[in-house]
This record gives C-alpha cells, structure tokens and sequence, in this order.
C-alpha cells in the first residue's frame, strides 16, 4: 500500500514539482535581484561614524584652528624639539652625555637608528599636516583673513620642517600636497638648492600673510619677525656649508635687519630671566621671538609636556624639586670661553647640583656647589627646573618652553651676515657687543670699553669673535651643532674634542665622552637617509652611511 | 527493482512473524528449544552478509545470509544474550526477551565515518560523497580528556591544521592556522561557522567542549569557495549537539584537575648569585654580601627566597556539566549548562565559564520545520598577564618573568630576606627606571579582569516546497561584550611612585567596554533529486546579509585617591582618557553550489559566491568567488572488484578561488584624529598649547586607499583517498598549492609621504603541502579493541613577490626590551618564508690571545681581530665574539645573516585508542619538527645584561672567568651590543605525550541495578612528557605572535600539566 501510493506520487509529482522549483527559484532569484540592484548597495553604504575624513573637515575656523595646531603639534615631539633636535640628535662641542656608552645617547647612529629614524617620520607627519591643510583652506566657510593668517603659519612651518630636513638629511624627497592614497610612489631626492628654493618661497609667503607678534602678545605662534628672523637663520645656512652660496648673506642681512628695524624686540636685560620666564610660563616677546610651548606635567588628560630641562637640566633626583637626569655635561671648552665676569657662564653651566640626601625620588635634595676644578662634572643650566611652575611636577615632562629663535640670536646673524658683505664694521660690532654688555651685566645700549669688543677688531678676529659669542650665548639652544656644520668646522671640531677630552678629562668621565665625540667623522654632517625610507623608496644613501 | 521486491518481501515476512511472535503471547513458555530469527543491518538499513550471531557463553553460532537474515536455535531461552560480530563492526549484545522471536539488529560500522554526514557550508554531505578536502577532528577522542576550551585540544588531531598556543595564561586563545599562512601583515585565523554562523573573530572560550557534536575543517578551496571573502584561510564548522529522538537522556559530567607547571627555569642558588655579583661589582658587593667575616662560603648552604616557589603553586580547576536530550519524532531538544573554573599556576590567575546552551527543533508540519539554537555564555579571566608589561612595557624589568627568575635569593643580610619577600620592592635598588618589583606583591595586587558575556541565538525555519526542494531562511544575532578592568594600587609597579609610571600617575587604572554585535540573514534554496539511478543532484542557491557592529567605550583616572575601594574608587582620580568608538562593516552575498554525482562514481561540484562588502570602495566592492572540483570513487570501478581489500580509493581534484577581507572597517578612507592615545612617550595628542591654553588638534594619521580590493588566493588541491580491508585501514593523501595575489598588505610606506603604513595590494605568498592522514583499526575483538590514528603535515611557505619589489622587509620586536628597539630579528625576503630569524652568528668568545696586553695592564684587541659590533677598545677577555660573515675586520649590521626559521619542516598527532572490556584508554602525542624559537630570556639571563642585584638562569655558572676559558656564556658584566644571536635561536622541535585518558564504564548490569544508563568514571593527563632540545620553559611559544614575529619567547607563562578525574553519569 505504502510501495504504491509513494510510486503514485513518483509518477505525478515532478511537473508539478518542477513548476515549483521553476516558480520558488524565480521569486528568490526576482528578490535578491531586486535587492541586489537597489538595496544591497545601499546596505553595503555604511558611513564612518567614528573619525572625521579630510572631505568633510576644514570648514570652519575651530576645524581650521585645530588643523593648525596639529601642524605645530610636531615640533614638541620627543625626536624633534622635545629633545632629539637640542638633545641627543646634535652633539657637539658643548655638551657629552655622562657615562653613555651604547645606542643613541652615545652618539651611535646609523640607517636603522630608531630615533634617527622617528624623527625623519615626525618632521614628514609635520608636512603632511600642513600639506593636508593648505590642500582643504580655499574651501572653508571662514573670512579670507582667516584663511590668511592660517596660510601663513602652516606655510611657514611647512617651510621650516623643511629647513629642520634639509639642514640634518641634506638634498631630502619633497612633497607639496597631501599624500592622496598609499599608492602615490616614492619621491626622489629633490635637489639641496631646490628644497631651499622652497623654504625661502614658503616663508617669504608666510612673511606677508602673518601677524605681528603684537597683535598675539605672545610668542607660541609665528608672528612677521620670527619669519623674518628665521628667513635670516635659512639665508645663512644657505651661504654656509654645504651650499656655500655667498650671495645669500645679503638676504640673511636684509631679513635681520627687518627684525632689528621692526622695533618690536629688544634684549632683555637679565640673561638668567630668559630661561625662568621659560620655566614660569611667562612670555617675554622682546627677546624670545618664537618659543616652544610646552604645558603641564603629563599627569593629564592632555600630554605636552617636553624634556627640557629633566633629559638637560640641572642633576637633581628629587622630583618635587626638578628631576634633571645626570646626563648632559658641560665641557671645559664651553667653560673656558665664557670671559671673566661673563654671568653667562655658571647660569650656561650649572655650578651645583642637587645631591640626594638618601635614595628615591622623594628623598630631600640638598642644593649643592662644585669644587672649582670639578668643570666636567657639571649639567647644563640653562634650563633650570627649580623654577617652573607646574605643580605637582612630573620626573621626566616639565612645562618648560624651548626658545626657537631669540633676538640674540638675531643681533649675531645681523653682524655675522655684515661681516661677511663688508667686513667688520660699526653697525656689526655694536649688534655683537649689544649681546657682550648683558652679558657682563651692563646696559645694552651704553658703550662700554670694558666689554665692547675692540672698534677695530677686523678680519678673521672679528668673524672668530662672533663665533665665539654664538657658542656663548646660544649654547643648549640646539644651534651650536648647525653652526659648526655651516662653518664647515664641525668635524673637525669634534676631533679637536677627543684630544681635549683625553687630556683635561677626569677618567671616570672621559671613556665615554671621548667614544661620543669619536664617532663624528666625515660622514657625521648629515645623518643616514632612515633604512626605512629606503627599503620602500629606494633613494641614494647619504655619503659614508 | 528485483532488489526492492526482495526487501519488501523480507520485510513483510518479518512483519507477518512479529505479529505472530506477538500472537503467541499467550502460548504456555517454551521448555524445549527456540527458533529466533531476524535481519543484521547497517547504519544505511543495507543488509549485512556473513555477521556471526552466537549465543554468549554458549555453543550455538549462525550465520547471516546474504539478505542479512539469521536463524538460531536457542534450547534455552531464557537470560540468553546473543552477541553479534562482524570484522570491522562494532560487536553487539542483546538479551533475548521472553516471547520474542524477531530481532533485527543494526550494527554500526567501525569506521563508519563514510557514512557521517558532513556539515559543510551551506549543507551537509555524506564523507563518501565529498570532493573537497575536509578534516574531521574526532570530537569523541578529543573529549575524552576534558579541556576548558576545544582548541587547547585541536592541536595535531587534523592534518594541515597547526595550533599555537601563545603561551599557558589561563583563557588565552590559541592561534590556529590551516594549510599555511597566506597573510604577512594580516591575521590567518580561519573562518569560524558555528552552527551556521560564520563569525571572524571567534572567541573558542565561549563554547563549551561538551556542547560539540562535531569540528570539521574545511581545507581546500572546492571546500571553502562557498565562504567567498573570508573562505581564504580555511573554514572551522562546529556543531553543537542537537537533541535525538527517544527518551529522554539527562546527562551529568564532572571533573576536577590539578595543574602544575611543567618546567620551570633553573636559577643560580644563592652560593652561586654572591660569587656572581662579586664577579660583577666588587667594589659594591664585597661590602653588601661579605661583611662581618661572612665569606662566600657561608652562602653555601643558605636556602634563599625561591621566587618560582612563591608564584607558582599547584592549582585546581574542576568543571560540572549537565545536559538533557531527547525528542519525538516531531519535536527534539537540547539543553546543556555548564560551569568550569580554572586556577592558574601562577597566583592571582584564573579563568571561569558559566555557560548554558538550549536548542530546539519542530516539525510543525510535512513541510514545515523551525529550530532555535542560544547559548549564553558568561567568562572571567584574571592576572597579571606574563607577556605584557602592562603599562611601563617598554622595559624589561616590567615584565613578570623578569622578576620571578631575576629578583635575587638573598640580601646579604639574614634577617633582610624577610623584608624583601613583603616589600613590594628591593630596597637597595634605587634606579626607579628599573620597574623590577616583587613579583608575589605585584602578582598579588594587579587587578587584570575581563568579564565577557556572549550571547548566540540563531533561529531557523525550512519550508518543503515541493519535493526535494527545500527553503531555509535563518538569522541569527551574536553579542560578545568584554569589560576588562585594570586597577594598579600601590603595590604595583604601576602604581607606585617607586617607578616613573608610578610618579607620574598614582593609583590608576582603567576600565574598557567593548560591544561587538554581529546581525545575520541567510536565505538558501536547496534541491536535491535523484533521476533514476544514475544521477543524483544536490543544488543550493542562497542570499545572505551579515552585518557587524564594533562598539568601544572606556576611561581611564590616574591619581586615585583611595586605593582600597579598588577599580570603583576610580571615579574619585582624574579623569584620563576617555574611549568611545562606533564602527560597522557589512556583507552581502550571493551563492550557488551543484553537486551532481554520475553513477555513484563521478562526482562534481561547482560552486560560485558573489561577496560585497562594505569594507571596500563602492567601485571595488563586489567580487566573485568560484571554484570546481571532481571526484572519482575508484571502487566502484567493475575492474576493482577484483581487489576486494581495497575498501574505497577515491581521488578527489578541486579548485577555486577565495579571499581574505580581514582589514579594518574603512581602509578606503583616509582619516583625521583628535585624541592621541598616551603611551607614556610623552606627547602622542595632536594639539598644541597656545598662550598656555590648550588647542586640541586634528591630524591626517591615516591615508585611505580607494583602489583597494580582496585579496583572493588560488588553491589547487589533489587528494586520495583509500580504505583497505573493510575500511580497517584508511589513507588521506592531500597534496595543494596555494597561491595568494594582491595581498592586502598594511605595507609600510616611506615616511616622506607622512604616513608609516597604509593598506595596498600588494604582494604573492604561496603555501605547497602534503598532508597524510591513516587510520587503522589494529585489533577488534569482542573484548579489546586498538586502532590509531596518524596525521602528519608538510607545509612550504614562500614570499613570492613583496611590496613594490622590496627586496626584504625587516621587523622589530618593540616593548620587551627597549635597549633592542634597533634590532631587527625577522626578515620576510621573497623567495623565502614569510619570517626568518636574522642575526649575528655566535662565534664563540674573545680569549686572552685575541689581545695584546698594553704596559698599564689593560687589554687592546689585536688589530687583525674583528670587533664584535660595538668598540674596540670595550671589548676585552670572555666578551662575545661574532662571525665576521664579510671578512671586512668589522662586525657591523652586515654581518648579519638568517640564523633561523621558525616554520616547522612538519608536524602532526598520533593518537592510539585502546578499549578492553570495560576500560578505554588514549593516548596522544603532538609533534613539531624543524622550527626555530628565539628564546629572547636567554639574553637577559644569560649575563648580556648585568644589571646589579639580578639572578641569572643557572647556565650562566658556565661562564667565563680566568680559569674558565672554555665557557660558553661571556664574562660576568659583560657589554654587547643589543643585537640577537644565533646563541640564543634554539631549536624548537618537540614531541609532546599530550593526552592519556583512561576510562571504566560500568558493566551493564551494576548500571542497572543502579537504575542509571551508564556510568564512566575518567582520569586523564595533559602535557604529560615532552621531549625537546629546547632549554626555555616550552618550545610551543610565541608572545609576540603575528604572521612576521612568530615564536619569540619572552616571559611566557608556562604551561600547565593538568591530570584530572570525573564521572559521567547518563540516566
């Protein structure tokens, strides 16, 4: 019975289950067709709701203002002006670091060199930030004014990561626009004389488009003279090594003039007051004329703090009183050069230290002074952490601000672009002994045959006298390594180092100090192109790298 | 038809003598003999020829004919048991009934795997019926020996498959790669489909072991091609047991274990560590250790603190599961809860499940059917985990490890030794950039918890739209959400101000959400028709739409206050970081698969999915997947009839297309960021401070790619499969070759773009194996039975082409150690597997005869002696030397060279299970042969870093001195440079006794005074022995594991050797 009735249905059953087959199949296939063409690409739309895309951002001024400050973001980090740039990336003859005798803070570089290498990466995000900005500005919904203003910052600081760039790295790849998709390929190498092309366009852009620093009352943002100051800084580096072209004293001259003849600026007549004002957050905008802004301990939410004055500061293990790392170390010659009665000198190179009174970091320090001949043995002083403000204070981030360019500065550029136009001559001298009567504690613009140079210093003394007054004034600033480099003087110098090391030093300090000034050799005026630019973008190593 | 009537017929007249059986109900007892007859079966109701019937213990022995029919004549009936046996059958009892004459007997075939239904995407298949490569993994030897989670114990059980475990943390997954990795910079975890549900990120805690009916996995592309996008890297299907029909069967299982570590690392003794720092600084040792007239000697005998003693401990980890099955014809169910907690071995460590599952299936009409299947699962994982160094882990000294081997056994001060096992730091250490702390305190008080909570309900209707040709629409949600808690109070190394992160931060932690919600809709067509004999059609036709939803909040506070509220004290700190992110990716797909099988010989399949993902740019969305493959049941051949020991031969041939979409969400678009995150390297915000006021900032941070597209690999696979002698001995031969193209590789871009990396197509990697798989059924006797199962698997893994023709692409480790942040130790070159290890070649050590001995007694290398990577003028006497590979005299980055390759040359598991009588017992072992290990430990214990007041591994006694020139290990205070050696790749080749479980069921008749159905009492071992060359702890370790640093070994928590008892009890 069964046997029958299932061949029955064998027998009627597949037409009909084929009309079905035919007619379920048609109605799932016409709805996923239809699904298909008008659904499931709208489905298939999702939206990111979580981050913002370049298309819909740089609208409105806070989008502006917050682009912006993502392009000075780069300058604080650890390997740029955080440290590396003043720090361990620029030994020199001012300064070794106690004791280190392996990876970078033993001037061991090479291609791989993760510092090296993150602060290539760090300048270049700069770039890129600026680049993304400058791309998205003409579509923002703010007044032109606005735009303006932002232009000329981010054009200036794309200007200036260049410099940082080319100074260290030398002819580096050269980017413009925002990098639009990972595809894009490797950039060449751009010509040295090109990327500074581009830096002077950029900045002298940025010099008609930026506020004057009166207008900010401030000098965490760049204002018309530190453009102008800062142009001046380039044309000199551009007449030095190793582009050697002469010609640019002139436009290192007319752009320190600018500043000089702005009247915005003037020394301050304390040197030590620099530096606390950088500790106690105040801003002094006559001299320092483009600071580094730092903020807070770290202990926040918001992290900005930098390494000034704990990774170079004054020795001191108590972290209440200013935790300074014993590493950075005056040298002799730095000592030697500061002339008596130079108060430079023991605010430059600290005369004591805080010695703990027992161990760990809460244990009371007790301010403690260097015997005389104990020179190796002292800290960088400039940056004295004694003094900042912040509350409680963190061992390694301070708030200190890093001053970028100061009027000092200026004044020896100004006289050191003169000399090389016209030689020594009263308007150079007066800028230098300008910086000289400060220093000894005088009035600046009152002559005074006790500190002035001699009015007729010429020649190569007068060029040697302003050397010698940059090394002075601007040590710990991160310049000294720069200035070397452009004099042509730099490895020399640092060979000249190991002998002086090897005969003044105390033993216990000069193994590994002389190993650091060791490892400057002709290689040592620019640093590796990063292997790891390399290994995607092939492009020709530096020389002896 | 003949056939057919036959059957009928038989059939019928086994009927018509039941009904007569039954007739004579009332007959007086039968006091002479007995004829019983029936019918032997098997599983297939195919009748079975040649089955011995016999009567136990007694002489009267028949034989079945050749429809399967058997007639004995029994003179007593009465407590009469026959016993049916046949070679490779399973043997069966049965008692004889009073006034019954008929039993038909099913008998099931012993390796009737051929016959199992396989789940594969989208359908089942019978094995016999497969084309593609499919593993099965024998769940029932798998849970003989109880597991918290089945991956623990998936490892060598399937060819192809490899199963690394990142090391022993209690709830740590592991990593399962099958057939090869085919990703560099992405992950190459297989696709999981649980009970329907394919989910990418599957969390193999949230099932329980128990719950599983079977594992298959899914190898070759004819296989996986129905997965489409995500099929590339193998699909893992589990199933979960449903209910059957028949009485209800409760079910009660439970067991208890204790775990203990297998090995631990041997350290100096306390004699030993005096006399080493002496050697190291004597000047401040001699003082600390030898004062008031105690000499080395007097250390001789000193026990010292064992710190391995005070962290480890011997830990329990027990399990209760019940479960209830049955059903009617129309209505089956499931139902199962479970708990497990596990101690880990290491103190403050452990992991617990609370877990239920229930499962439902109706038949509501001829046509209609629906089922639900949900499973909540509840998880806690506690501790300090071992292989991160939590928020200070740039350094070694961080890490858990380094405290527990390197804290040192005695102060020099008796009475001292007591105070450093209760502080939380060593007093005498005051470099508070060492973050060495007291790994009993700090273990003790790090508050590391996740809570998951998943929940999976799928539910399911099928329609009978006509006859063979079904409809089933499912959907299905899953939500997995994980809230892991992390407090750091003073007694940490976190939360102390002894260490910068302390200093800086205070009491602290964190707490994160994290809500992950996938949706899922399928809808398929399956048709299955038989036209007359001949042909045999099995299509499917589907729609699915999956979509995913990640959601993340969290925050954390620093400076908290009041320590002893712990993590809900964190309000009263200052608010950190907060989380919050929302993102989504979608599928939708469309699939077709034919089989079609030509006189039960040839068999076809095709198989197509058309996958959009909403992961891609609109123009590059949509993608296809197909492949094809073939197979040719050989046996069924007229000609091989002639080898009637030749049980099966099948070759199967198949290939096809699949890809990988395992990217973020939006890699197409580019994005800007406002928050950093704060890694304690300073100033990671993209804002800025203006005038003192804070500017938050945006920043590009990564450049999207519109061009992006799957990433597709093309598997050829060719298989055999063979079965002798009734199928008591079966062979699996895989042979594939897998080739994947476009890449999706977060290459790394050159920095002057202003990104590191971003997503590109780029790139070939190939994987060519054999795979062998036997089974054998060695002995089958009524009372004692033996088979084995054999696998091994030989995998070539090959970078074809890398980015941009990028010559090789090197990586470092970052956060072990950061004085090795410049070392590159992988290399990924084409030509070559994926990760190779890179290195210099250890030469040994620097002799006195390697120096000139200046006049003030210092010692300078000797020109022609090559420095060994850092100064000359450093090295001295036992420092370590290194091959000058270019003969240039300079030891420096290019000279080095691979010194290892972490792939295994094969692997597999060899299983043996046993049964006499009552008893069962397995045995398994795992293997890995020919891969390397770095064993990162022996560069910090092993004297490279002769930090003050740190304990070395016991090796490092042979080191060198003056008067032991002939060490291995390098001077006490030895400088190098941070770079690896091949003295430390080791190795990593081991062959592991990993399962032994030993059972006893009850006899039958004990059960049934008891009134239950069964009883099994269990004992089983894991990680029994292993046998390696290997000197860390265990060679299956990878702390760092990602496809380009595989196997790194740096404080792993050791794993355990568990032995374990329990009962299974069903009613």
């Amino acid at each position: 019975m069964i046997a029958h009735s299932a061949s029955s249905h064998k027998i009627s059953r597949p037409r009909k289950g084929l009309r079905q087959v035919i007619l379920a199949g048609g109605l799932l296939l016409t709805g996923a067709m239809l699904i298909l063409l008008g659904g499931c690409n709208k489905f298939l739309d999702t939206r990111s709701t979580d981050s913002i895309t370049p298309e819909n951002y740089y609208k409105t001024q806070t989008d502006l203002d917050r682009a912006l400050a993502a392009v000075y973001d780069r300058l604080g980090d650890r390997r740029t002006y955080g440290c590396g740039l003043w720090g361990f990336l620029c030994f020199s003859d001012e300064f070794f670091v106690k004791n280190q005798t392996s990876g970078y803070m033993a001037n061991i570089l090479d291609a791989s060199m993760l510092e090296m290498n993150r602060s290539w990466e760090v300048l270049y995000a700069g770039i890129e930030r600026a680049n993304m900005l400058l791309d998205h500005l003409d579509g923002a919904e703010v007044p032109d004014s606005v735009k303006n203003e932002i232009k000329g910052q981010a054009l200036f600081l794309r200007g200036f990561y260049y410099f940082v760039l080319a100074d260290n790295w030398g002819a580096v790849p050269m980017k413009l626009t925002s990098t639009k998709s990972p595809l894009e390929p490797g950039l060449p190498r751009t010509p040295l004389s090109d990327v500074y092309a581009q830096i002077v366009k950029d900045m002298k852009e940025a010099e008609g488009l930026v506020k004057d620093i009166t207008y900010y009352g401030f000098n965490g943002r760049i204002s018309k003279t530190a453009v102008q100051g800062m142009l001046a800084r380039v044309f000199l580096t551009m007449a030095g090594e190793p582009l050697k072209d002469v010609s640019k004293y002139n436009d290192a001259f007319e752009y320190a003039e600018k500043v000089i003849n702005s009247n915005k600026h003037a020394l301050n007549p304390d040197f030590s007051r620099i530096f606390i004002n950088l500790a106690e957050n105040k801003y002094d905008i006559k001299e320092n004329i483009w600071e580094l802004e730092f903020f807070g301990n770290n202990q926040e939410i918001i992290r900005e703090g930098g390494y000034v004055g704990s990774w170079m500061g004054v020795q001191c293990s108590n972290v209440d009183t200013g935790f300074g790392y014993d590493y950075v170390h005056a040298t002799l010659k730095l000592y030697n050069s500061y002339e008596p009665g130079d108060l430079r000198r023991d605010w430059t190179i600290a005369p004591y230290r805080f010695l703990s009174l027992g161990s760990g970091p809460q244990t009371p320090v007790q301010r403690t002074y260097w015997e005389p001949n104990q020179i190796y043995e002292r800290s960088a002083g400039k940056y004295r952490r004694e003094y900042e403000v912040t509350e409680p204070k963190n061992q390694d981030f301070s708030c200190l601000n890093f001053p970028m360019l100061r009027y000092a500065d200026v004044l020896l550029m100004y006289a050191e672009a003169s000399y090389h136009i016209n030689g020594a001559n009263y308007d150079a001298i007066e800028a230098v002994n300008k910086v000289r009567r400060r220093a000894f504690g005088k009035p600046v613009d009152v002559q005074d045959p006790g500190v002035d140079l001699d009015p007729a210093i010429a020649g190569n003394d007068f060029l040697e006298a302003i050397r010698k007054e940059r090394f002075c004034e601007l040590s710990y600033e991160g310049l000294r390594k720069h200035d070397l480099i452009r004099w042509g003087i730099y490895v020399s110098t640092m060979q000249q180092m190991v002998s002086e090391y090897q005969a003044t030093m105390p033993t216990n300090l000069a193994d590994a100090a002389i190993k650091q000034a060791q490892r400057v050799t002709s290689r040592s005026v620019l640093f590796p192109i990063p292997n790891t630019e390399i290994a995607v973008n092939p492009i020709p190593q530096n020389p002896g790298w | 038809m003949k056939q057919k009537l036959t059957a009928v017929i038989s059939t019928t007249l086994i009927v018509v003598l039941a009904c007569l059986g039954l007739k004579a109900q009332d007959a007086p007892p039968a006091t002479a003999s007995t004829v019983i007859s029936g019918k032997v079966t098997d599983a297939e109701n195919e009748p079975l020829e040649g089955v011995t019937v016999s009567l136990k213990g007694k002489k009267a022995v028949a034989t079945t004919n050749s429809k399967g029919i058997f007639n004995i004549t029994l003179n007593e009936a009465k407590g009469a048991v026959l016993t049916f046996s046949m070679i490779g059958y399973t043997s069966k009892d049965v008692p004889v009934k009073p006034n019954t004459f008929i039993y038909n007997v099913q008998l099931t075939s012993l390796s009737r795997d051929l016959d199992d239904v396989i789940v594969i995407g989208y359908g089942t298949v019978k094995k016999k019926d497969l084309t593609g490569s499919v593993g099965q993994v024998k769940v029932a030897d798998m849970q003989k020996a109880p597991v918290p989670s089945y991956e623990d114990a998936l490892g060598g059980r399937v060819a192809g498959v490899q199963v690394n475990a990142v090391d022993g943390q209690p709830g740590e997954g592991n990593l399962v790669t099958i057939r090869g990795g085919n990703s560099i910079t992405q992950s190459n975890a297989p696709l999981y489909v649980i009970d329907g549900f394919p989910i990418e990120a599957a969390n193999s805690n949230t099932i329980n072991p128990n719950d599983i009916e079977s594992i298959n996995i899914l190898k070759d592309a004819s296989a996986t091609a129905i997965y489409g996008a995500r099929g590339a890297n193998g699909v893992v299907e589990i199933t979960t047991k449903s209910g059957k029909m028949g009485k209800p069967v409760l079910s009660f299982d439970a067991w208890y274990g204790l775990q203990k570590e297998i090995n631990r690392m041997e350290v100096m003794s306390p004699y030993e560590f005096v006399k080493y720092q002496i050697e190291l600084n004597p000047t401040l040792f001699t003082p600390m250790y030898l004062d008031n007239g105690k000499t080395l000697e007097s250390y001789r005998n000193v026990k010292g603190v064992d710190w391995q003693d005070q962290i480890f401990r011997t830990a329990p980890m027990h399990s209760q599961n019940l479960s209830l099955t049955g059903g009617s014809d129309k209505t089956k169910y499931s139902l199962s809860g479970s708990h497990l907690n596990q101690d880990g071995i290491i103190i403050n460590s452990g992991f617990e499940r609370y877990q239920s599952r229930l499962k439902l299936d109706q038949t509501v009409s001829d046509r209609l059917k629906v089922g639900i299947n949900a499973n909540y699962t509840w998880l806690k994982q506690n501790g300090q985990i071992a292989t991160k160094g939590g928020e200070n882990g740039i350094n070694a000294s961080a890490y858990l490890f380094f405290a527990a081997w390197g804290y040192r056994p005695v102060t020099g001060d008796s009475l001292n030794d007591l105070t450093v096992i209760n502080d939380a730091f060593d007093p005498d250490i005051t470099n508070n950039s060492d973050l060495r702390v007291n790994p009993i305190i700090s273990s003790k008080n790090i508050h590391n918890v996740s809570f998951t909570n998943q929940l999976t309900a799928n539910g399911y209707l099928t329609y009978k739209v006509a006859k063979g040709l079904s409809l089933r629409v499912s959907g299905g949600v899953v939500r997995h959400a994980v809230r892991r808690e992390v407090f750091y109070n003073s007694k940490t190394a976190a939360g102390n101000p002894r260490t910068v992160y302390g200093a800086t931060n205070g009491v602290n932690g964190s707490i994160t959400n994290t809500l992950m919600s996938s949706l899922l809709n399928e809808n398929t067509l399956t048709w299955d028709r038989r036209f007359n004999k001949n042909h045999h059609i099995n299509a499917v036709g589907g729609f699915t739409m999956q979509t995913t939803r990640t959601l993340m909040d969290g925050f954390s506070a620093n400076k908290v206050p009041n320590e002893h509220l712990g993590i809900s004290g964190l309000d009263e700190g200052s608010p950190l970081l907060n989380v919050s992110s929302d993102s989504e990716n979608r599928l939708v797909s469309f699939l077709g698969r034919v089989n079609y099988t030509l006189m039960s010989k040839y068999l076809f399949t095709v198989s197509f999915r058309r996958d959009g993902s909403s992961k891609f740019s609109p123009e590059n969305r949509w993608s296809n997947f197909t492949s094809g493959a073939f197979a040719w049941r050989i046996h069924e051949e007229q000609f091989m009839k002639k080898l009637p020991f030749i049980s099966e031969a099948k070759l199967r041939m198949g290939w096809g297309l699949t890809g990988n979409n395992r990217v973020s969400d939006f890699p197409y678009q580019s994005v800007l960021r406002q928050t950093g995150f704060t890694n304690g390297s300073g100033n990671t915000t993209p804002g800025y401070y203006f005038n003192n006021v804070h500017i938050p900032g945006s920043a590009p941070v990564e450049v999207g790619n519109k061009d992006l597209k799957w990433e597709t690999t093309a598997q050829t696979d060719i298989g055999l499969d063979l079965a002798f002698f009734r199928n008591r001995l079966g062979l699996t031969i895989d042979y594939y070759h897998k080739l994947t193209d476009d890449l999706l590789l977060l290459a790394s871009l050159p920095a002057s773009t202003g990104y590191l990396s971003g997503y590109k197509n780029i790139g070939k990697v190939s994987n060519r194996g054999l795979e062998f798989t036997l089974n054998t059924v060695n002995v089958e006797t009524k009372d004692f039975s033996w088979s084995t199962n054999f696998n091994i698997s030989f995998n070539r893994n090959r970078i074809e082409e890398l980015n941009l023709g990028t010559s090789s692409m090197v990586t470092r480790v970052v956060g072990w150690n950061d004085n090795f942040n410049n070392s590159l130790p992988y290399i990924a070159m084409p030509g070559h597997p994926v990760a190779l290890f890179l290195g210099f070649v250890n030469d040994g050590l620097y002799q006195e005869s390697d120096f000139d001995i200046l006049p003030n007694g210092d010692y300078k290398l000797k020109e022609d002696v090559p420095n060994n990577g850092q100064d000359r003028s450093l090295i001295k006497p036992g420092y370590v030397k290194y091959k000058d590979i270019n003969g240039d005299g300079v030891v420096d980055p290019n000279d080095q060279t691979i010194i290892g390759n972490p792939q295994p040359i094969h692997l597999g598991g060899f299983t043996n299970n046993f049964r006499y009588r009552n008893f069962d017992l397995s045995v398994f072992f795992q293997w890995s042969y020919g891969n390397d290990v770095l064993n990162a430990n022996r560069v910090v214990f092993e004297g490279m870093e002769g930090k003050p007041y740190l304990n070395m591994y016991k090796t490092f006694e042979n080191r060198w001195r003056p008067d032991n020139t002939d060490a291995e290990l390098p001077v006490a205070g030895v400088t190098s440079p941070n770079v690896f050696s091949s003295r430390v790749i080791e190795d990593g080749s081991f062959i592991r006794l990993k399962t032994v479980a030993l059972g006893y069921s009850l006899p039958r008749a004990i059960t049934k005074r008891m009134k239950i159905e069964s009883l099994r009492l269990y004992t089983a071992a894991q990680n029994l022995v292993t046998w390696t060359n290997y000197s860390g702890v265990d060679p299956e370790v990878s702390v760092r594991n990602s496809p380009l640093t595989p196997s790194f070994d740096w404080s792993a928590y050791p794993k355990a050797r568990t032995i374990t008892f329990g009962l299974n009890v069903t009613f």
